[in-house]
């Protein structure tokens, strides 16, 4: 029977095959992962809906597979007995027992036909050990690019065809670079650029040559909004959650927004339409150990500080441990980016796609500045910051971006107004 | 063990030789609870009847030939003579020290080892009949390990008294006045070497054109010639007609052309030794209980991991097909053995080695140079003279040559074939080149170490390539690759 890749969510009609967490042969228990898929907005894993064993895998690791396109073959439990000989008695007697061997059994196939192209007069020149890793991984060597010499197949050639270098459309570029390199030794290392580093790859560069960028940058005191912080920290405590400035800010944009609303649109091209958005999701930039995320905070404007902070963290949490749903990953209508954590002045940030705005929260640091204090103008000790903001020239004009930012700016310095006014 | 018994086990390894006992040790190994059967000895017929005892009796037959020889180096031996009884003990010490070692391996790792005849009843099932009666025993997976006998010939009815097998031949108790081996083959060539050097009068007759068949015909006729030297009679396209008794208890044998045109001859022979080839041991086990296939030869058919179409059976060693060789039936004990646990073992050996202990050895891996060209590879060609290797003249071994063969476009090597001194210990080298997918010339530039017989090796490759350092050749580097102009 065939399992085809079924719908990943609304809107996504394919997704790129990250890692198969199955090899033909085995024998795999309902609901058991199959596989890791990488949609635009997330990867997730594709639970098995069936008991029984694996026959073929079907797609590629690296591949981009179709909502609908036949994933793998695999056979139910039962119909995994009609190759045995074996007696009824020994199949109900100890049923667990023979079928791994039966699965091995399956696999031999394969690795018949990868072992067959291994002599003397074959293409493939492989040293023993090589070809039995590339046995042991399920890779058929003549189809790995050889980097040794006379075209010998390395180790390492199986290992980077393995990581996905020798899967798909690379397969067909990659050899006669990887051949005309000299040898490197240890001076360079080559790692697949694939999975969500190629998304990100892919969505920047979509957003640098689709996006007309320019950046703005305003300096904020954000002595109130530390204080606030502080405050709401401590109440914060008690329903444990931790308050971050990152829901004062959201606050503080969506407060801005609603007097700018072209910042929270998106242009459609095909239809010649600017989209603005009546709702306000804040797509929040993550780093996680596998690359740069955005899960959605929605619906920011209907949200107080504290159920903010709440979403925040388990959002963070969830991204970190790659556990985003595509509903955490889907509905942002602008974006806001937290450089500050790490330092730096500011940040110009990289709008995130189709929207038309970023904002950049910079460092708050503490810095002497001129102030007029009952007239007099005297050197005090504020918090400081910068805020920056990169906007679609398409469709933002400088002069609304600035406009913006300084609106923004008046909720950042004087948190009481988002009572008041937000 | 009593009567009507019923044991179980994860694995049953059937026939302990030099596949089977191998791959019960690589699955105990892996976890695997084994029962080893045997009807005979441990070791199979290698360590008992066949490369160990042989080798043995061909030690003693070079040595006491040498002693022979050795006034020409000025040690002077006199009345060295062989003593067939005590030579006999000693070859049974060798296979004892050896069985008795395997014995103790397979305790060691947990084997239980049962000595009796197995009879399969079904794909995971046998009856094994021992000395104290009969053992139902179910398996969740068998690894027929059975061997192969001697090929009998219906003219030449086995006796081992007078028309002896190689079994028999490996225990004579008294070095025959003449013999007559029945059969150009490796075992009839080794065997009749060792008597001939112990001072039998042999005869060799071998339907075919030529000794060795398989063989670089190159490298057999060296053999041939120094067969010759010693006196061996070599009857080609020569087959036995017809054989009676004679009343002093010899056998007088009509000899006919192979092509049945010609006229026939007689001799009279003390022993007739018969080595026409070998046959699977896949009779009398109940093999037709399970299911398995046996191809057009008589081999049990099996895929790359050794399994039998049948799930639970696997096959290894000469049982499962060419060639009949210890040591590939070695290596397919341990695939078997992995793919029984689950590992993703396959026999994808590029370099299956072979040795013959004739009079010099032979040793051939790889494609021999017709075979190179029937593959279609445009074929370089070297070779090296052991007369031009220090070490071997001081041995006093000069005969023979190594032979290399080389893919010309691309430089790899296709094939080694060494006829001479040691060639069974420098197959190896080759092997291990072969394995890697080494050039001709990697085996060039390889630092050989002086004085010694694998720089034979080196200088072949040289030669393959134009330029032996040991030899003159009078092509240019640059036209290297038809064969080399150094035959000694």
């Amino acid at each position: 029977m065939e399992l085809k890749l079924p719908e990943l969510g609304e809107g996504v009609h394919e997704g790129e095959l990250i890692k198969w967490k199955v090899a033909v042969g085995d024998v795999v228990k309902d609901d058991q992962v199959l596989c890791e898929i990488m949609t635009d907005k997330a990867t997730m894993e594709l639970p098995s809906p069936f008991s029984g064993k694996v026959m073929t895998l079907n797609a590629k690791e690296g591949e981009v597979v179709k909502v609908g396109q036949v994933m793998l073959v695999f056979e139910g439990a039962g119909a995994a007995k009609a190759s045995g000989t074996s007696a009824p008695a020994h199949s109900t007697h100890a049923p667990s027992a023979p079928a791994p061997l039966a699965a091995v059994a399956a696999a031999t196939p394969q690795s018949t036909s990868s072992a067959s192209e291994v002599t003397i007069g074959g293409s493939v020149l492989a040293a023993p050990s090589t070809r039995r890793f590339a046995r042991e991984s399920g890779v058929v060597l003549s189809q790995v690019s050889a980097s040794g010499p006379n075209g010998r197949v390395m180790r390492e050639d199986v290992e980077r065809f393995l990581s996905g270098a020798g899967a798909g459309a690379v397969a067909a570029g990659a050899p006669t670079l990887a051949r005309g390199l000299p040898s490197l030794g240890n001076v360079e290392e080559r790692i697949p650029f694939r999975g969500l580093r190629k998304k990100i790859s892919e969505k920047m560069r979509q957003s640098k040559d689709k996006a007309a960028h320019f950046t703005y940058v305003e300096e904020a005191d954000a002595t109130a909004l530390v204080q606030l912080r502080n405050e709401a920290k401590e109440v914060a405590a008690k329903a444990g959650v931790k308050v971050t400035y990152l829901p004062f800010v959201m606050k503080a944009m969506v407060a801005a927004l609603k007097q700018y609303p072209t910042l929270n649109s998106s242009l459609d091209e095909e239809r010649g339409e600017l989209v603005i958005k009546k709702y306000f999701n804040i797509g929040l930039s993550v780093q996680t150990e596998d690359g740069l995320t955005a899960p959605v905070v929605k619906n920011v404007e209907s949200k107080s500080v504290i159920q903010l902070a709440r979403e925040i963290q388990e959002l963070v949490d969830r991204a970190r441990a790659k556990k985003l749903t595509m509903d955490d990953l889907t509905g942002s209508t602008i974006t806001l980016t937290n450089a500050g954590s790490i330092g730096g002045l500011f940040a110009t940030p990289v709008i995130n796609y189709p929207e038309v705005a970023i904002v950049g929260l910079n460092k708050i640091f503490r810095k002497p500045v001129v102030k007029t204090l009952n007239g007099v103008e005297q050197i005090v000790i504020r918090d400081w910051t910068y805020f920056s903001i990169s906007l679609d020239h398409r469709v933002i004009d400088g002069a609304i971006g600035a406009e913006f930012m300084k609106t923004m700016i008046r909720y950042i310095e004087n948190p009481s107004l988002l009572v008041l006014e937000g | 063990m009593s009567t009507n018994t019923v044991q179980t086990a994860d694995v049953v390894v059937l026939g302990a030789g030099p596949a089977g006992y191998v791959s019960a040790i690589r699955l105990a190994q892996l976890g695997k609870k084994v029962t080893v059967i045997d009807q005979a000895e441990l070791g199979g017929v290698c360590l008992n009847r066949g490369c160990i005892p042989s080798k043995a009796l061909i030690y003693a037959g070079t040595m006491f030939e040498k002693m022979s020889h050795a006034n020409e180096i000025g040690i002077e031996v006199t009345g060295a003579k062989v003593n067939f009884p005590k030579l006999m003990a000693w070859k049974e010490t060798v296979v004892k020290k050896l069985t008795g070692g395997v014995g103790g391996l397979l305790k060691a790792n947990g084997c239980n080892v049962i000595a009796g005849k197995a009879h399969f009843t079904g794909p995971r099932s046998m009856e094994v009949t021992t000395s104290t009666g009969k053992t139902t025993l179910n398996f969740q997976t068998c690894v027929i390990a059975t061997g192969s006998r001697p090929s009998a010939l219906p003219a030449l009815p086995v006796d081992n008294v007078t028309i002896l097998d190689s079994t028999g031949a490996l225990n004579q108790q008294a070095a025959p006045a003449s013999m007559l081996c029945v059969g150009g083959g490796y075992i009839g060539l080794e065997l009749g070497t060792f008597y001939s050097k112990v001072g039998t009068k042999i005869t060799v007759v071998e339907a075919g054109p030529g000794l060795l068949g398989g063989v670089d015909p190159d490298l057999a006729k060296v053999v041939e010639k120094k067969l010759r030297s010693k006196g061996v009679e070599i009857l080609l396209g020569t087959v036995v007609k017809k054989t009676e008794k004679t009343s002093d208890g010899k056998v007088k044998v009509t000899f006919a052309p192979t092509s049945g045109a010609g006229s026939e001859t007689t001799a009279i022979f003390d022993k007739i030794l018969v080595t026409i080839g070998r046959t699977p041991n896949t009779d009398g086990i109940g093999l037709e209980k399970t299911g398995v296939a046996l191809d057009s030869k008589g081999f049990i058919s099996v895929d790359a991991q050794r399994r039998t179409k049948v799930p639970s059976l696997y096959a290894i060693g000469d049982v499962a097909g060419q060639p009949l060789l210890a040591h590939k039936g070695s290596k397919e004990g341990i695939v078997a053995a992995e793919a029984i646990a689950g590992q993703k073992a396959a026999y994808d050996v590029v370099a299956m080695p072979a040795v013959i202990f004739t009079d010099p050895e032979i040793a051939a891996v790889g494609y021999t140079e017709a075979e190179a060209k029937a593959k279609g590879f445009d074929v370089m060609v070297g070779q090296f003279p052991f007369a031009a290797n220090g070490r071997a003249l001081s041995v006093m071994e000069p005969e023979g040559f190594v032979k290399m063969v080389g893919d010309k476009k691309t430089g790899r090597l296709l094939g080694v074939h060494i006829v001479g001194v040691e060639a069974s210990n420098l197959i190896a080298e080759a092997a291990l080149a072969l394995e890697m997918g080494a050039t001709v010339e990697d085996l060039a530039l390889t630092v050989h170490a002086h004085p010694t017989l694998p720089e034979t090796l080196m200088e072949a490759a040289e030669a393959t390539l134009g330029h032996a350092i040991h030899i003159f050749q009078k092509k240019p580097a640059a036209s290297a690759g038809s064969s080399a102009s150094a035959r000694v």
